[in-house]
């Protein structure tokens, strides 16, 4: 058992007390008293970890070497370019031509597209039913189908 | 003081490592289990999530603020990471400043100058929140068991639920805020009248927002002088209704001087019918009577700037 173990499973005592008792206050004495007792069991060395800190900063640097700096200056530029054409062409625009340039430099295929498409079907989800605002759903829905179509018009012209 | 501060900065950290993640989670669940209505009522319990946002960034911050007051921990300056971390960190606070930016209205109203901030405030700042969730480790608690750990403990769990009373007061704040400006982007909005000087009988042209598609009553002060406070007699009538555009004529019954107009509508507000008006915007209604003076030049002037469609409706020529 590592730190981060621990702490998701603290985690879901809070969620579970929290289905049980419906008062946030009372999950957080729970959960805190549980996370309290497996402190004093790994202070008294009853219960032992692999690894007691989280480094974090570990992790995220191997995140980082999974791409390389022409992946990310390439993403920082398109970004950039994004934020600067969308007054004057548009969202839908926008968002096409930069995504065009991103994938032409760093030689992306058409699964980049449907990739893009199911980030804007997510998104859609969660605007329609978390957040309810279904005038921008609708027009996410309809950026996920632009980048259904190319897609798809990007593998016919391939093959 | 600093093991003060340092009881303090424990509390902080196991705050926000057990509760945020699922208050975040929770809000999250409606979008992957909506056929659930469970999740939806559990989410009606937890803080808004513009309240959990700020609350990610203030806890992590006040944290920081301390462990860097006691010493603990030096500042994360981003010129001395190796490239790849920059570039990740640059990457992520565009992200992150964009999303941020696109939320929080008053910085959206800022424009481009609200992104920049956002974007700056993320680049110095993520790097700090991530050297404040990673100082901690669990050795650390090991202060809360040295000596009298029932009554630490007791006051532990104070502490985590005087933060979690004050988030819950700040969410309260933020709902508030929130119902209003939602409330005040029902409201019809007058951002232009002209012409601005007008004789009777002119044509009037409102333009703004939220004036609905449902047509409501255009309502001038004149009678209120009288003290013949009347919506039927306020009332004026309109040639052109619709959501960004009126058109009408100069009553007759105006008085000459300042008119000041604005619109009433019904909208619908927590399931009832309510009576809204707008801001309110001024005229000058002069007389068409006696000599030719300066105000009579200042009118013709005004035709200047006016717009086409204002021009036209006049019946002054407009290519």
């Amino acid at each position: 058992m590592d730190a981060f173990s621990l702490i998701f499973f603290v985690n879901f005592c809070f969620l579970v007390s929290i289905i049980i008792f419906r008062d946030t206050s009372i999950s957080l004495v729970v959960s805190s008293l549980v996370f309290f007792l497996f402190v004093f069991f790994i202070v008294n060395g009853k219960l032992k970890l692999s690894q007691s800190g989280f480094s974090i900063r570990e992790k995220i640097f191997r995140f980082h070497l999974m791409f390389t700096k022409r992946n990310y200056i390439s993403f920082i530029l398109c970004l950039t370019l994004f934020f600067i054409f969308q007054p004057l062409l548009g969202f839908n625009g926008t968002l096409f031509a930069v995504f065009f340039l991103f994938s032409h430099i760093n030689h992306l295929d058409n699964r980049a597209a449907f990739f893009m498409a199911s980030i804007f079907f997510v998104f859609t989800i969660y605007l329609t039913v978390s957040a309810g605002e279904p005038k921008q759903a609708e027009l996410n829905l309809i950026t996920a189908y632009y980048f259904l179509i190319v897609g798809t018009v990007w593998q016919i012209i391939k093959k | 003081m600093k093991k003060y501060i340092d009881y303090i900065v424990l509390l902080l950290w196991t705050y926000t490592i057990i509760v945020l993640p699922s208050f975040l989670f929770i809000r999250a669940c409606p979008s992957l289990f909506q056929e659930l209505g469970f999740f939806v009522q559990l989410s009606g319990q937890i803080p808004e999530f513009a309240t959990l946002l700020l609350t990610t960034m203030a806890l992590p911050g006040i944290g920081m603020f301390l462990l860097l007051f006691n010493r603990r921990l030096k500042l994360v300056t981003i010129w001395k990471m190796k490239s790849n971390q920059i570039l990740f960190t640059v990457l992520f606070s565009l992200l992150l400043s964009y999303t941020s930016w696109n939320y929080f209205r008053i910085l959206y109203s800022w424009g481009y100058f609200g992104l920049v901030l956002f974007f700056l405030f993320f680049l110095f700042y993520l790097p700090q929140v991530v050297l404040f969730l990673d100082s901690v480790n669990f050795g650390d608690f090991k202060i809360f068991f040295s000596r009298q750990p029932q009554l630490k403990c007791v006051l532990a769990l104070s502490f985590l639920l005087l933060i979690h009373q004050t988030i819950i007061f700040a969410n309260q704040k933020v709902v508030v805020y929130k119902e209003q400006v939602a409330f005040n982007e029902l409201l019809p909005q007058i951002k232009k009248g002209e012409p601005h000087l007008v004789y009777r009988s002119n044509i009037i042209i409102l333009y703004g927002n939220n004036f609905g598609i449902e047509s409501g009553n255009i309502s001038d002060n004149t009678y209120a002088d009288t003290e013949s406070v009347n919506n039927q007699f306020g009332k004026v009538n309109f040639t052109f209704w619709d959501n960004n555009k009126i058109i009408f004529q100069v009553p007759l019954h105006w008085k000459t001087g300042e008119i000041t107009v604005w619109i009433e509508k019904q909208i619908t507000w927590k399931s009832k019918r309510i009576k809204v008006k707008s801001n309110r915007v001024r005229f000058k209604l002069m007389d068409t009577t006696g000599s030719w003076d300066k105000a009579d030049d200042e009118y013709f002037r005004q035709l200047k700037h006016l717009d086409k469609e204002t021009l036209r409706v006049n019946g002054y020529n407009s290519k």
